[in-house]
């Protein structure tokens, strides 16, 4: 690489808050001015930056657009004679004041329902990158080579890997916008290095940081160079910034192993999604099968002065080994007086639903968010009453199976000694491989029974699929969960769409 | 099937178009039905003590029949079961507060009352085979004025997306045919405070209760 063009590349992810431009902006300010300090010639930011995930309808709105152009301009006032590279919407045809035209399709009154405040909704709009230099914002052409600062530079806002063989470039950035899954930080590391080694220039992956809805995502950005060297990995889960030098010959340390990274994930998920909507501090039940590991997670995301547990069987050697609030409750006397309110003896159902009553009933006496410790395996089967055990706003471990679970166990019961008993191997993964291809691979239960590559009984498998259709109605008023499995395995169609053979 | 055909010389007239309120108890009644059967179910199972209840109980009679609905009342009013032909079950809520009371070392909460009521009504529909309705509408919903697992417990929520003036205008229109269900409150009043405008809702993405659309959908 030629020395007189930049060499020193400044790398920042932040923890951007959906729409909340001006805590973003100065998030991204603070970084901007860190990496200026280690004598950045060139700074990335994530591609969300500014403006937040998840933002669904909001960032088709003409107001939002204009906002965040403001929100452009305002960022490029503070900035030096250092230009910052980061991702922005844009409408996807032409340019915004095409798309607000009065003549634009959705003009009409009758066809826009946003029309009553005087704005019209382009129809689908993108993330790009965007030049931020002192006093003048640019939008990049996405997926081609643009000149900055001297580097010819291939930009791209997508995950996906890319070999632009026809083109000449100095650097090579993707500024993500996926979250993180199970797989994401490995293939994201294997697909960049392939990228470099095959277009022979330094690659910079940028992600940001944190949890909105149910999507975590991990930073962990990394700068690769074509001799397959990791040169500089930012820490995963966490805000930082850093400068790194395209010429040095150093190497950044290897991935965290994938149950570390699963167990980090879910503490920033909770972590999050408690701050986010207002609470510091969080409740949950002792009694049920994945509590202790629940309890760890949220320790680990939030300190063991904010949580606090719920036992109705007495039973908190988990809590007094975590050194969390504990408070017992005897169920009799309600379960009494409920039995001669209905004329009917109680049941279970009965009593789950009375426990989660109770668990809401202490956690907003506390003014704290309940948490449930259900799991995908009795998610996915309707192992669970609702209003009963679903009652919480957020199920960290909903997505998890129950390999997963124990692996996390064991990877906590090193660190967290006393906490989570006698760990036993999974008592049912063949359910959970049957859940997984019916509901998360959406194969068919003949195509299952039938191939040859798989030894099911019929029994479990039919016994699985009529469980999963019985519980879809319940399933639709499950809390949020945290996602750990690839996007396109998350449920978004009917589930009896492929069930029904 | 019957097969007919129209010439397009005919001078013969289709009857008018119903009225509009006519036609949105008749989607309602036509949702409720549905949703009620595709999920397996017969019959439904609501409170009569909620403000809308009259009416979600008419919309359930129009849809399902009289003898498919079922109503609980905490209050020990019944009135409108009695004129629609209800089954209706009362319910005493002194018992479970004053022993929730001692268990939680604390003065129940509303809150924890509106829980109780929603776990005993969950407890009943379960007992029966009924699908639980609640008859929130939208102000309410948009507005925050509802107990989570209390008011909200139910599969569906048919007027969650009616505001207060389509609840009245509604309420007229049933009050003729089903005489005694509606009380004087329920006359027809302008609304205070129109939710119309609250665009963009975070209420649709909501996963915890489903509701008719009955506004226009977004493109």
């Amino acid at each position: 690489m030629n020395s007189a063009i930049p060499h020193k590349i400044g790398i920042l992810q932040n923890n951007p808050l959906p729409a909340d431009f001006s805590s973003n902006l100065r998030r991204i300010v603070q970084g901007y001015r860190d990496c200026l300090d280690h004598g950045a010639e060139i700074v990335i930011a994530p591609a969300t930056a500014l403006c937040g995930t998840d933002l669904h309808d909001l960032a088709r709105r003409p107001s939002f657009l204009r906002q965040q152009m403001a929100a452009l301009e305002t960022l490029s006032r503070e900035l030096g004679d250092v230009p910052l590279i980061l991702g922005a919407y844009a409408p996807l045809i032409g340019n915004a004041d095409d798309v607000w035209d009065d003549d634009f399709v959705g003009a009409d009154s009758d066809m826009n329902p946003n029309f009553w405040d005087g704005e019209q909704v382009p129809t689908e709009v993108s993330v790009v990158p965007f030049l931020l230099e002192h006093d003048c914002v640019s939008e990049l052409p996405d997926s081609e080579v643009s000149e900055v600062a001297g580097l010819q530079i291939y930009i791209d806002t997508d995950d996906e890997e890319v070999y632009p063989h026809a083109l000449t470039f100095d650097l090579m950035i993707h500024l993500g916008t996926k979250p993180w899954h199970a797989e994401a930080a490995a293939d994201d590391a294997s697909e960049r290095l392939w990228e470099s080694c095959t277009n022979g220039v330094p690659v910079v992956s940028i992600h940001h940081v944190g949890a909105t809805e149910e999507n975590i995502y991990a930073g962990g950005s990394g700068v690769y160079a074509p001799d397959k060297r990791t040169l500089l990995r930012l820490p995963f889960f966490e805000e930082a910034a850093k400068v790194v030098n395209l010429n040095s010959k150093g190497r950044a340390a290897a991935l965290p192993e994938p149950v570390e990274l699963m167990g980090m994930a879910l503490a920033r998920g909770i972590r999050d999604t408690v701050e986010n909507n207002g609470y510091h501090s969080v409740c949950l039940s002792l009694d049920d099968p994945n509590s202790a590991l629940l309890a760890v997670l949220c320790v680990h995301a939030l300190g063991a002065s904010k949580v606090t547990g719920v036992t109705f069987s007495g039973k908190h050697d988990a809590a007094d080994a975590l050194g969390i609030g504990c408070r017992s409750v005897d169920l009799s006397g309600m379960l009494v007086s409920m039995e001669s309110a209905l004329g009917s003896s109680v049941t279970d159902s009965v009593v789950a639903r009375l426990k989660g009553n109770i668990l809401c009933s202490v956690a907003e006496e506390h003014g704290q968010m309940l948490l449930t410790s259900l799991d995908r395996q009795r998610l996915m089967t309707g192992q669970f009453t609702l209003y009963g055990e679903t009652c919480g706003f957020l199920a960290p471990l909903g997505n998890l199976y129950e390999i997963d679970i124990n692996m996390l166990c064991r990877h906590f019961s090193e660190q967290y000694v006393g906490v989570f008993g006698t760990l036993e191997e999974p008592s049912s993964p063949e359910k959970d491989r049957i859940i997984h291809e019916l509901a998360d691979m959406n194969t068919s239960p003949s195509a299952l029974l039938n191939n040859a590559g798989y030894l099911y009984k019929e029994n479990d498998v039919r016994g699985i699929q009529r469980r999963i259709i019985a519980s879809a109605l319940k399933r639709s008023q499950f809390p949020l969960t945290l996602h750990v499995d690839k996007p396109e395995q998350q449920l978004t169609f009917p589930v009896c769409h492929r069930l029904n053979d | 099937m019957t097969e007919q055909y129209f010439h397009l010389g005919s001078s013969d007239r289709v009857a008018a178009q119903p009225d509009a309120v006519g036609l949105l108890g008749m989607t309602l009644a036509r949702g409720i039905r549905d949703t009620v059967e595709d999920n397996g179910y017969r019959s439904v199972c609501l409170s009569l003590d909620d403000p809308n209840s009259s009416l979600l109980a008419v919309l359930c009679v129009h849809a399902l029949g009289a003898s498919q609905v079922g109503g609980v009342t905490f209050s020990g009013k019944h009135d409108a079961a009695d004129a629609l032909g209800i089954k209706c079950r009362s319910v005493d809520l002194s018992g479970m507060l004053s022993s929730m009371e001692s268990a939680l070392g604390s003065s129940v909460t509303d809150s924890t009352a509106a829980r109780l009521k929603g776990n005993l009504l969950c407890s009943i529909a379960e007992e029966h085979g009924q699908m639980l309705l609640t008859s929130l509408d939208r102000q309410q919903l948009m507005t925050g004025q509802f107990i989570l697992y209390g008011e909200t417990c139910g599969f569906l929520a048919p007027l969650g997306n009616l505001c207060e003036m389509d609840i009245n205008m509604l309420c007229r229109h049933f009050s003729e045919q089903y005489v005694g269900v509606f009380g004087a409150s329920d006359e027809f009043v302008p609304p205070q405070k129109d939710v119309r405008r609250i665009h963009g809702s975070s209420l649709r993405s909501s996963r915890f209760l489903r509701t008719f659309r009955v506004d226009k959908p977004k493109r």
